[in-house]
């Protein structure tokens, strides 16, 4: 392109020079005047189109134009000309011969692109632009690569100070996080020395107590009968109570063997230092006997397997607790260096952690399975698959339980009965039908016979199930409602959540409801908070759970996310502890003093039904679509135990995959539990070691 | 010369501005496939073609080949091949033409006005000539048939739904119950 400068003009950037150097001639600077004068604003990009070749859509360069009266750069019409005689815009016939260079298009266009160079190119461009164009002499040109060295060096420095520092940066952030887990490990390893002595002190002392009454025993009785030895040694610890034990949960021969079991881990040792220190109806048996300590062992071996298969949940749960103590204790250490006044027992406080964490690992090996003690079938076999028991509930005392279901029944069975008699059929002790299926039941808290039900048709009934009759119907829920709750805390209270979005109190004297909520979301549970009957959780459709003081109920206290799917149930551990269950196959356990998440268990499969969850204040127990029942302990985020339901009398297995548990609960605070399935089944499950 | 290949690269940028949608081939800008809708009040009004452009090297100088990639039926486009007659394109083309030109002006008077005096589907131009009505009547079935905008390859969004409505607890429940009832 350069070659074509046949038609010089005056050169625009020398007014780019006489900013640099006094350079230039003087009638280029007059032309450019005017040339500023003549452009005016053109101060963007703009370039009028018809300064454009049609053929390389570029502004116009050596302008030539046809005896058609059309203009084209030199090269683009002679290149066009080569395969086609003809004009490009008019298709007239056209040679070289008809083409004529435009001078003053040429200059003006020239002009123009002058202009517009002038506002729009960089200084770089300019300075580019001018050395082409320009002489410039040796000096300056000196004086020029000293100036472009100088800022060569300049930028380069700048850049390498910016990467270091980037660098540098980053290393010492390596250096802190390095440092951070460092003494994060050490600490834990200070705990762990720190227990270890502490346990290793209690075994050295309850060895030492025991030699002691052994010794005794055996002078009272002048060790006749091998029977004496049999019997438990209290230690001091146990404010020296003698009691009988019968040989079962326990494990601890530790203190015989005492030498031969050094190895052993520490999560051993804190298990017999549990039994030995809490004094409850735990077994141990202390006998010198080898022939129990080989059939303790068994036991014990069995609870190591377990402890090892969820190490690393174990160790996590323990390293928790005693970080957590530990910076509580540090806090109250510095309130009380304030006060100056209360002493602190150092020993007490750093030993709740542990203790706290014993307990989870004796509840978590305490049981290895669930066994079935009692079954319950529904009368007829042949239509197995239709008796979805949606609800199962124990009531006041513990002494019924009542089955509802989309078999439009709530029968109410007597426990003892179920459980000490063994018969093909049972018989309910009361059977009520409703108007509509029944999706849950809730029993009164305080008077005993006071059961309600929620139904497919949105209904709330409660029921005298000594009388069979339905004490109050409310009938406000537009949809169907999924779940009820009476308070714990209030006896006329209950609560109702339907899939209209809404939540309703409910007072037993009344019939039109108390309060109501509506949160826009299909609602699958609803749960007072057993510490009180102002707190009411919400799992909603929408995978949250929505918490709510009652008292000021516009907006929740807080919404909990977390569940991937419909939350299906809500259940409180404790009052600030909440569990619940969803369709994303998980369990959740939630602080509510707090709002966050405790932990998550994972273990059963659950995408699709509502399969049950109950809770006591240790262990969480829910169905699965595998037909097992799952039960969780609190702590620990994989089940502890879980129990396969299956019929005996199927032939394929196919048929044990469709079905699933339906409903489970508790027996308060015991080992015992009813777990109903999708067949109708309904099972009385025991934890067992 | 001036920029020859930056008169392409703008064409083909005008082309992808403007509401066509252009899949290129290869980076070099010389081959690439566009989305062409029959023209208005024409029996092709209903079809949607895949058009393959090739630009050649001394483009704008020589005019781009076109193709039809899905099937066609017009007297100046071969049916197996989709190529469309060069020489029609040919005598047409001036350098002053640029891609927009092509799909807006070009190739719609060229499914407007055939031109019989060069025709690469001698069917068609056969047909065209004889009886028009049972011309445009093919016209029509091919474009049902063979230019569909599915055939062109545009895709659909699916849309997933991930919600949960209780409906699908009821389901399972539902159907048991409902064999209980005899």
């Amino acid at each position: 392109m350069e070659g074509t400068e046949g038609f010089v003009g005056p050169n625009v950037p020398s007014l780019m020079m006489t900013k640099m150097e006094p350079h230039g001639d003087s009638w280029a600077l007059e032309d450019c005047k005017d040339v500023r004068a003549s452009c005016g604003e053109v101060t963007k990009v703009e370039v009028d189109k018809d300064f454009l070749c049609p053929i390389c859509i570029q502004t116009m360069k050596d302008v030539f134009s046809t005896a058609c009266g059309h203009s084209f750069c030199y090269m683009c019409i002679m290149t066009h000309l080569n395969n086609r005689n003809n004009c490009p815009c008019c298709g007239l016939y056209l040679t070289n011969n008809q083409l004529f260079p435009n001078f003053l298009l040429n200059k003006l266009l020239r002009k123009a692109s002058a202009c517009q160079f002038v506002t729009n190119a960089s200084p770089t461009e300019h300075i580019r632009q001018a050395l082409k164009q320009n002489e410039v002499s040796v000096k300056e040109l000196d004086s020029l690569l000293l100036l472009l060295a100088e800022k060569k060096h300049k930028a380069e420095q700048e850049e390498a100070e910016a990467n270091m520092e980037v660098l540098l940066e980053f290393l010492h952030r390596s250096r802190q996080v390095k440092q951070d887990e460092l003494n994060e490990l050490q600490a834990d390893l200070s705990f762990l020395k720190e227990d270890i002595a502490y346990v290793e002190r209690q075994r050295m002392e309850l060895a030492k107590s025991k030699e002691r009454y052994s010794m005794k025993i055996r002078m009272l009785t002048s060790g006749q009968s091998p029977k004496p030895d049999r019997l438990a040694c209290g230690s001091s610890t146990m404010s020296g109570a003698v009691s009988l034990f019968r040989n079962g949960q326990g494990g601890a021969s530790v203190p015989t063997d005492g030498p031969r079991r050094r190895v052993e881990s520490n999560q051993r040792f804190v298990l017999s230092m549990k039994q030995e220190a809490s004094g409850d109806s735990l077994d141990c048996d202390f006998s010198n006997s080898v022939g129990t300590g080989a059939a303790q062992t068994s036991v014990v071996l069995a609870k190591k397997r377990r402890v090892s298969q969820q190490f690393e949940d174990l160790q996590e749960c323990y390293l928790h607790k005693r970080r957590n103590e530990r910076r509580k204790s540090g806090f109250q250490r510095q309130k009380t260096a304030k006060d100056g006044t209360s002493k602190i027992d150092d020993l007490c406080m750093d030993r709740s952690g542990l203790e706290d964490f014993k307990s989870v690992l004796t509840a978590f090996t305490r049981y290895s399975k669930l066994r079935v003690i009692a079954e319950l079938r529904h009368g007829d076999l042949f239509h197995s698959s239709n008796i979805v028991s949606s609800s199962i509930e124990f009531d006041r005392d513990d002494e019924f339980f009542a089955t509802a279901g989309v078999s439009r029944r709530i029968k109410v069975f007597e426990f003892a009965t179920v459980v000490n008699e063994l018969a093909d059929v049972h018989c309910p002790v009361v059977e009520m039908t409703t108007r509509s299926k029944l999706s849950c039941l809730s029993w009164n808290k305080y008077i005993k016979p006071h059961i309600a039900s929620s139904d497919y048709e949105g209904i709330v009934t409660v029921w005298d199930v000594n009388t069979c009759q339905s004490i109050m119907e409310y009938e406000e829920h537009e949809k169907r409602a999924w779940s009820v709750d009476f308070s714990k805390k209030e006896p006329t209270r209950l609560v109702s959540g339907s899939d209209d979005g809404k939540v309703k109190v409910w007072c037993t004297r009344q019939e039109t409801s108390v309060l109501n909520i509506d949160i826009k979301a299909n609602i699958c549970c609803v749960k007072y908070n057993p510490g009180s009957s102002n707190y009411v959780a919400v799992g909603s459709a929408d995978s949250n759970i929505h918490y709510f003081d009652l008292r000021n109920a516009q907006s929740p206290l807080h919404v909990f996310h977390g569940h991937r799917k419909a939350v299906s149930y809500v259940k409180f551990v404790s009052p600030n502890e909440l569990a619940s269950a969803s369709t994303d196959s998980t369990l959740r356990l939630w602080d509510v003093e707090e709002n966050s998440v405790i932990r998550t268990l994972k273990g059963h499969a659950n995408e699709k039904n509502f399969v049950g969850l109950t809770v006591n204040s240790e262990y969480i127990a829910c169905g699965s679509e595998t037909n097992d029942v799952y039960v969780y302990h609190k702590a620990m985020s994989k089940p502890a135990a879980f129990h396969r339901f299956g019929s005996p009398d199927q032939e394929d297995s196919d048929d044990d995959a469709s079905h699933f548990i339906s409903a489970v609960c508790w027996k308060s605070d015991s080992p015992t539990m009813l777990a109903a399935n999708s067949q109708g089944t309904i099972k009385v499950l025991v934890l067992a070691p | 010369m001036s920029s020859p290949s930056k008169r392409r690269e703008m064409d083909v940028m005008k082309l992808m501005m403007s509401d066509y949608k252009v899949e290129m081939v290869n980076d070099g800008m010389s081959e690439f496939y566009v989305e062409f809708h029959g023209p208005r009040d024409s029996p092709y009004q209903e079809g949607t073609w895949k058009v393959r452009v090739e630009l050649p090297d001394n483009y704008p100088y020589k005019s781009p080949s076109i193709g039809f990639v899905n099937r066609i039926f017009h007297p100046n486009v071969d049916e197996m091949s989709g190529s469309v007659c060069l020489d029609v394109i040919n005598q047409t083309w001036s350098p002053m033409f640029d891609l927009i030109n092509v799909f807006e002006v070009f190739l719609p008077q060229l499914l407007l006005y055939p031109n019989p005096t060069d025709p690469l589907n001698g069917e068609a131009a056969a047909l065209m000539m004889r009886d028009k009505d049972h011309y445009e009547q093919k016209v029509k079935e091919y474009c049902e048939r063979y230019a569909k905008a599915e055939d062109v390859g545009s895709r659909s969004e699916e849309s997933s739904d991930e919600e949960v409505s209780d409906q699908d607890y009821i389901s399972s429940e539902e159907e048991m119950a409902g064999h209980a009832d005899p």
